[in-house]
């Protein structure tokens, strides 16, 4: 081999052994993505199956841990400690700046937990080419679940950062819902990232938002985060609890119970 | 309205580098070139000391920009193109480069450092000395861009580069702007064509080319609701280099050296997540580059050696 061809040769090599190595990183907005993807639909699954005939829940509602990934391990680590938790819902934000890595980083950290988790797409993940990151990783922005006798009906309301170029909250979404609600399954339970009344929602439907949910068979609760304090209160003075959980860097979240007699939440400390 | 204001915005990325690199090069080129084309040929290869057979002493025109005394009597004196009178000339016979140095110390100079800064008159200034193409480095999978040395021992770059992001899960590709700078002090020759640079280091600005990202948060939002910027991002690195110097007896030739770089390099935003977070490990926020950059030099263009004493 002379020597262009030694050097070619060389240089082809190096870069085939870096092309798969992770130091590589194309741009911080690459969208080039390693390991498990299409998460939310694979574990709503595995929470469907666990809680199949079950007469009563528990869950975990973690929200923004975007760059507080020593704080979203200790999480981990708390809520795998606990008994009889069937699944974590996270509301949002996993990532600070909507950069490739951080949600790659976040997803790695939350595979260390012991029941599936599903996770709600935040204001902070739709940065950059976020929102596609997200899509890839964990799935379509709205989507719902069964676990047990309720339904999960997970939402994005990050109106704001779609510039309402797109239908946010997506009625069309909400509507297909209603009308194919799982027979045999008597409560609903909502979730978002961003609560109406927040400027990031489209308070514009607020009111309308709020009738619709109340269309929903037996509508429990509502979840959200983005807020990054503890709250729980009745925000349309219609009865329906709607419950704050803080950010992970206040080292809370919440533990849900629902079962025969309705609901009940608890405050985690770690 | 957003294309233009990203072209208007190119443009003066541009312009500020062409400022930059002309004030940076202005001694030189408006000192010791402008000196040099004044004096008569003869002069100037008189400047250069004897060789050791008696050959007159030439001011050599390769990379290395050495003062070499004329080795085996091989002199020559390049023509001038327009009219002024030439002070430089090929390159003496075998293996006048090392001789050269040891025979003619140069003020500032270091042993084994051969490299030298050459300076260009008026419009010139302007003009890339180098060519640069890069392989991933958070720019791009691929940049390929232009670039000036300067400095006494030409141990600084300054560098224009143009990437290309794959679509990968977005909509579609992107392009990037990259403006690099980069600091090498040292170089030490190995043999007579080989050089390692161990340590270069500097920090590049990279955009975006796109509408989806944004310098500043869009007026929608709160005052100082997003306190970053997704579309303008900065890199520090460092990394080693070797140097292969083309074979200098044809001074006619447009690449006089092939850089090899390996750099690794972070951004702005992983700083950031890994400020105060144990779990992230130093190397998930690091990324590696691969690049190459070729030393051009045209020998039709009027230039001189400077020999590192402005």
């Amino acid at each position: 081999m002379n020597g262009p061809n030694a050097i070619f040769a060389t240089v082809a090599a190096v870069l085939l052994f870096a092309g798969g190595c992770d130091l590589v990183e194309y741009h911080p907005y690459d969208t080039r993505i390693t390991g498990r993807t299409g998460i939310n639909a694979a574990n709503a699954r595995r929470i469907d199956e666990a809680c199949a005939g079950r007469r009563s829940i528990r869950f975990a509602l973690v929200s923004d841990t975007q760059r507080w990934y020593d704080h979203t391990r200790d999480a981990v680590a708390s809520i795998n400690s606990l008994e009889g938790i069937d699944f974590v819902i996270h509301c949002g934000d996993l990532s600070d700046f909507g950069a490739t890595k951080e949600f790659l980083w976040q997803r790695d950290i939350l595979e260390g937990l012991r029941v599936p988790y599903v996770c709600l797409l935040g204001n902070h993940d739709c940065l950059g080419t976020g929102e596609e990151v997200f899509a890839e990783v964990f799935g379509p922005p709205d989507f719902a679940f069964t676990a047990g006798p309720v339904r999960f009906v997970c939402l994005n309301t990050n109106a704001m950062e779609f510039d309402y170029s797109r239908p946010v909250p997506d009625f069309g979404f909400i509507g297909r819902e209603l009308e194919h609600f799982p027979s045999g399954v008597g409560r609903t339970v909502f979730a978002m990232h961003v609560q109406p009344g927040e400027f990031q929602f489209n308070n514009n439907v607020g009111r309308v938002f709020e009738w619709y949910l109340n269309q929903f068979p037996g509508l429990e609760c509502c979840l959200f985060g983005h807020g990054h304090h503890m709250a729980a209160l009745d925000l349309f003075g219609d009865g329906v609890m709607w419950y704050a959980v803080s950010s992970i860097e206040k080292r809370q979240y919440l533990v849900f119970t629902v079962d025969e007699q309705g609901h009940a939440y608890e405050t985690v400390d770690f | 309205m957003r294309m233009k204001r990203s072209i208007f915005s190119g443009c003066v990325w541009f312009a500020a580098l062409c400022a930059v690199h002309s004030l940076a090069a202005r001694p030189c080129g408006t000192g010791e070139v402008a000196a040099l084309r004044s004096v008569p040929a003869d002069t100037a290869v008189a400047a250069c000391p004897a060789g050791p057979d008696g050959a007159p002493g030439v001011a050599d025109s390769t990379w290395s920009g050495r003062c070499a005394p004329g080795v085996g009597g091989a002199v020559g004196l390049s023509g001038p193109h327009d009219g002024a009178p030439g002070v430089l000339c090929p390159s003496v016979g075998a293996g006048g480069a090392v001789p050269g140095l040891s025979a003619y110390p140069v003020p500032g100079r270091r042993p084994l450092d051969r490299r030298i800064h050459r300076g260009y008159a008026s419009w010139e200034r302007v003009a890339p000395t180098h060519l640069r193409l890069q392989y991933a480095g958070s720019i791009g999978i691929a940049s390929a861009g232009m670039g000036w040395d300067y400095g006494r021992r030409g141990q600084w770059e300054t560098e224009l580069l143009v990437g290309v992001v794959p679509a990968y899960h977005s909509d579609k590709a992107k392009i990037t702007l990259t403006l690099r700078e980069t600091f090498v002090p040292w170089s030490i020759a190995c043999g007579g064509r080989l050089s390692v640079e161990p340590l270069a280091c500097g920090f590049y600005f990279s955009t975006l080319l796109s509408d989806r990202f944004w310098v500043r948060q869009p007026e929608r939002y709160p005052k100082g609701y997003y306190f970053f910027s997704t579309r303008l991002r900065s890199y520090v690195f460092l990394g080693p280099r070797v140097t292969c110097r083309v074979n200098d007896r044809r001074s006619d030739r447009m690449l006089r050296a092939v850089t090899f770089c390996c750099e690794c390099s972070t951004c702005d935003l992983y700083v950031l997540s890994r400020w105060n977070n144990r779990t992230l490990r130093t190397r998930d926020m690091l990324s590696l580059s691969f690049g190459v950059k070729f030393q051009l030099f045209d020998s039709r263009r009027e230039a001189c050696a400077v020999h590192g004493t402005r």
